[in-house]
């Protein structure tokens, strides 16, 4: 069975891909979960407790018994049923200038045809995603997981904390609007 | 006295196969000594005196031996742990320096077992053997026809040379593009690196890749000589020692090595990577000589390790080489004997999906260590070997001759809570479960080769080998309907048999383009540049057995060449009587091909219209070799003699116990015949007759299996 430590070393890629290939091709750990939010929760400064994590740097973390979207940071942006992303910083290359700041000229894509939307955390200035979208196209939310079913159905266990399951991301900009 | 002494050095055991002047041979095994070979080879050899009860001294054994044969893992364990001669320079066509380290995205994936190269998420690349910064270009280009289009920068390869030399570099391997057509440029970089290693007072050797491997396609070419230098040229050593030490102890024999083409060759052989890959080549060998003798066209060879299940095809007198192929996971083109392998042997691992409950069975293996039967080795996770101790079709007192002692209670305990238990079944009814999951994929395997080639089990003979083969034949050929099935009562050495059977001697391939236009019209140039190529290879391996000390004119020369219908991809070997050849040969050479295109494929696919295309012109050289006898004995009785007889025991199959006989391989004369539920047991194989099945003994000691006709 695998160990924390070994969770541990392949969260932080400290294993070779001999290693990893191993671990990738035996059958599945039905306990891995619960150990990968070990590991996590022990890797962040803060105390709420991490419910599913969504990326490096973000995850979905109870507090006052709701689920939120959290920097590793400690950055909150709020109800994770609301694009994370309404809240970060965003800076968008559209631009022959800004596109050859990473891209050799005609390396890159043409700004009318394409944009580099880059997302950055408030509270540190992590990059956290980056969309190639057309101009114009609606931000992109990742991922809404349905956190009641996946703890219900395939954890078989409560949820730490409860929220119906549905996208609040529009009704958050119609608030704003006002 | 024995005659023949032939090795299979494999990673865990090391089998020896002895055999004398009348077709009477012994076999041997013991544990591999990868730190000093020769021992273990010993060892094995005196295992294969003792257990035949032969007081004879290794000494006097070891001095009437006239061949030695080897087939091993030595040089291919040297791969794969990187152990090799480190750091190796090369110098290529300026533009391709990232060939090496891109290679192909097949090598991502290529070793893998198909539930892995399903999911790229499990694909990965070899690391490189020869690092970015160890590659240097030079300016130059030929083109495929041999026509210099830009002449070398010779000043580029004197810095490349200088550059590669302060970088402590071992040896430098020169692949230049399109060299076998043209290797002129390689020959002028071989001059000006060594006239720069004069000046700098450094030497160190190089390898040009169009001696090495005169073959299109520059990644395979590459590799091949890269491969050569990493790991086969410290291999020679090895290999010299191991020589050496039998000399010390009376062997006057030659060491020769097997190739993965067929053939053996002497340590100081060129082109020794070759060798590589020798062990599964013995075993098709093996049945291509039984083929011979009994008169089969269509031999399908199945060898049954702990680890794995190779296959190998032998279709119209022929087994299929194929020219690209890869080494751990580095993709080569010099010829191999195909053979096909899959992740499933008596040393499997059995388990369940945690999640899903599947039974698996494999890819990995206990190997050596049987399973956890055998309490000493360690294991904990159940295997084959284990369900086949606990349905009684393996004796616990009996594996290795009793040498290995196997706890049958501690197998049933663990396969009852690994296995049994989580499924809600009886130990047995789970045991049998899982055989005849193994059995089946092996089947089904066997079946789609069979069937893929365009031919029917109904065509083939099969012959089951291995320590593990005997114990599983009938399972895996259950309802395929071979012509026949042989077990020869030798199976366990049977690939080191199969090694001694193979001729001395090499071969060289170049590749050309050639084609033979429907009209006729090129048969006269294409005569020309046969017999030239020919020609070229003759002196290529007319100085290569001077080297080895070998009188040229004692060699026999077989010409051949490789050539397909224009248009199609897969070519298929015709031989050719001699050289050099008149023009009206040519239209021979059609039609020996056009006959093995339609045993191989099929007549309606031939397309003559278009013309062929010879890709390659291909010469093999051979000398007088040894090579053993099958034993031939008189038949006597159908009933077998009471010294056969040892105490009966119960073995499981088919959902119940059946009282089974059991019988001493060594008893057994030719014609007796067995009827099942028996086993017949010998200390290196157990062979398995289950209720339904007959076996019976033939004159040159090898059971054929059949299932009783029903109804």
């Amino acid at each position: 069975m695998e160990t924390k430590e070994l969770v541990k070393d392949i969260i932080e890629g400290r294993l070779s891909m001999e290693e990893l290939y191993r671990i990738i091709s035996s059958d599945k750990n039905p306990g891995r979960f619960k150990l990968v939010l070990e590991v996590l929760q022990e890797k962040v400064p803060w105390d709420e407790k991490i419910i599913l994590p969504l990326s490096d740097s973000l995850f979905i973390v109870c507090k006052d018994n709701k689920p939120i979207v959290k920097c590793k940071c400690g950055f909150e942006f709020g109800d994770y049923r609301v694009n994370w992303k309404l809240k970060a910083k965003v800076f968008v290359r559209d631009t022959l200038e800004s596109l050859q700041e990473l891209y050799k000229p005609f390396m890159h894509s043409d700004p009318n045809w394409t944009e580099i939307r880059e997302y950055y955390c408030p509270g540190c200035f992590t990059l956290l995603e980056t969309e190639v979208v057309p101009p114009g196209y609606p931000v992109i939310f990742d991922f809404l997981p349905d956190i009641n079913a996946f703890y219900r159905e395939w954890l078989g266990e409560e949820p730490p904390c409860e929220a119906e399951f549905m996208d609040k991301t529009l009704e958050y900009i119609r608030e704003r609007m006002k | 006295m024995f005659e023949i002494l032939s090795v299979d050095t494999g990673g865990t055991m090391t089998d020896t196969f002895l055999v004398d002047r009348e077709g009477n041979f012994i076999i041997g095994k013991a544990q591999t000594t990868p730190d000093k070979e020769y021992l273990g080879i010993l060892n094995s050899l005196k295992d294969a005196l003792k257990s035949s009860n032969i007081e004879l001294d290794v000494r006097r054994v070891l001095e009437s031996l006239r061949a030695f044969v080897y087939t091993g893992t030595i040089m291919i364990n040297r791969i794969i742990e990187r152990k090799g001669l480190h750091p190796i320079g090369l110098i290529t066509t300026a533009g391709f320096e990232d060939t090496i380290r891109f290679g192909r995205g097949k090598q991502s994936w290529v070793e893998l077992p198909y539930s892995e190269r399903l999911h790229a998420v499990s694909h990965y690349y070899p690391d490189p053997i020869v690092e970015r910064s160890y590659v240097r270009g030079v300016r130059e280009r030929v083109l495929t026809s041999g026509f210099e289009m830009i002449s070398l920068y010779e000043e580029e390869v004197k810095e490349a040379v200088v550059d590669l030399l302060e970088k402590d570099v071992k040896a430098i391997a020169v692949c230049l593009l399109y060299s076998f057509a043209n290797p002129e440029h390689e020959l002028k970089v071989e001059k000006i690196a060594k006239k720069v290693m004069e000046e700098k007072g450094k030497e160190v050797p190089i390898f040009l890749s169009h001696r090495i491997n005169p073959v299109i396609g520059e990644l395979g070419r590459m590799n091949t000589t890269v491969l050569q230098i990493y790991g086969a040229e410290p291999s020679r050593e090895q290999f010299e020692l191991i020589k050496q030490h039998f000399r010390e102890i009376g062997m006057k024999a030659p060491l020769r090595i097997l190739t993965s083409y067929g053939t053996t060759v002497s340590p100081s052989h060129e082109k020794l990577i070759t060798t590589v890959t020798s062990g599964p080549t013995g075993g098709v060998l093996g049945c291509k000589y039984l083929g011979d003798i009994y008169g089969f066209d269509y031999i399908v060879g199945t060898d049954v390790g702990g680890t794995s299940f190779d296959v190998g095809l032998i279709s119209a007198g022929q087994y299929s080489l194929k020219t690209e192929s890869t080494i751990n996971r580095f993709l080569v083109n010099f010829p191999m004997i195909s053979v096909d392998s899959i992740g499933a042997g008596t040393g499997s691992y059995i388990r369940l999906d945690p999640v899903t409950k599947r039974v698996r069975i494999g890819p990995d293996s206990a190997s050596f260590r049987v399973g956890v039967s055998w309490e000493d080795g360690g294991v904990s996770t159940v295997t084959v070997n284990d369900a086949l101790v606990i349905m009684g079709h393996l004796n616990p007192d009996y594996f290795l001759g009793g040498e290995v002692k196997l706890n049958r209670k501690r197998a049933e305990e663990m396969f009852h809570d690994q296995i049994a238990s989580p499924l809600g079944v009886d130990v047995e009814e789970a045991a049998e479960g899982c055989l005849e999951l193994i059995n089946l994929e092996m089947r089904m395997y066997l079946n789609a080769m069979i069937v893929g080639t365009g031919h029917a089990p109904e065509n083939y003979h099969l012959v089951s080998y291995g320590g593990g083969g005997p114990v599983l034949t009938a399972g895996y050929t259950k309802g395929l309907n071979f012509r026949g099935i042989l077990v020869p009562t030798w199976a366990a050495a049977f690939s080191a048999f199969g090694a001694s059977t193979a001729d001395y001697g090499f071969r060289h391939d170049l590749s050309t383009e050639l084609l033979l236009t429907p009209d006729g019209g090129m048969d006269q140039i294409v005569t020309e540049m046969l017999n030239h190529g020919w020609q070229e290879l003759k002196k290529l391996m007319e100085e290569e057995l001077r080297a080895e000390g070998i009188d040229p004119e004692s060699v026999l020369y077989k010409p051949s060449l490789r050539m397909m219908y224009f248009g199609m991809l897969d070519d298929l070997e015709v031989p050719v009587v001699r050289f050099p050849i008149k023009e009206s040969y040519i239209d021979d050479i059609r039609h020996t091909y056009d006959d093995m295109f339609e045993k191989i494929y099929a007549r309606g696919s031939k397309s003559p219209e278009a013309g062929y295309m010879i890709s390659r012109i291909i010469l093999s050289c051979s000398m007088p070799t040894p090579k053993p006898k099958l034993p031939d004995l008189q038949e006597g009785e159908s009933l077998p003699d009471e010294k056969a007889y040892k105490k009966g025991r119960e073995i499981f199959c088919e959902g119940e116990w059946h009282e089974a006989e059991i019988y001493e391989m060594g008893y057994l004369t030719p014609r007796n015949i067995i009827e099942g539920p028996s086993v017949v047991e010998a200390p290196s194989t157990t062979f398995v007759v289950p209720p339904g099945w007959k076996a019976r003994l033939d004159r040159h000691r090898i059971f054929w299996l059949e299932e009783n006709k029903r109804g």
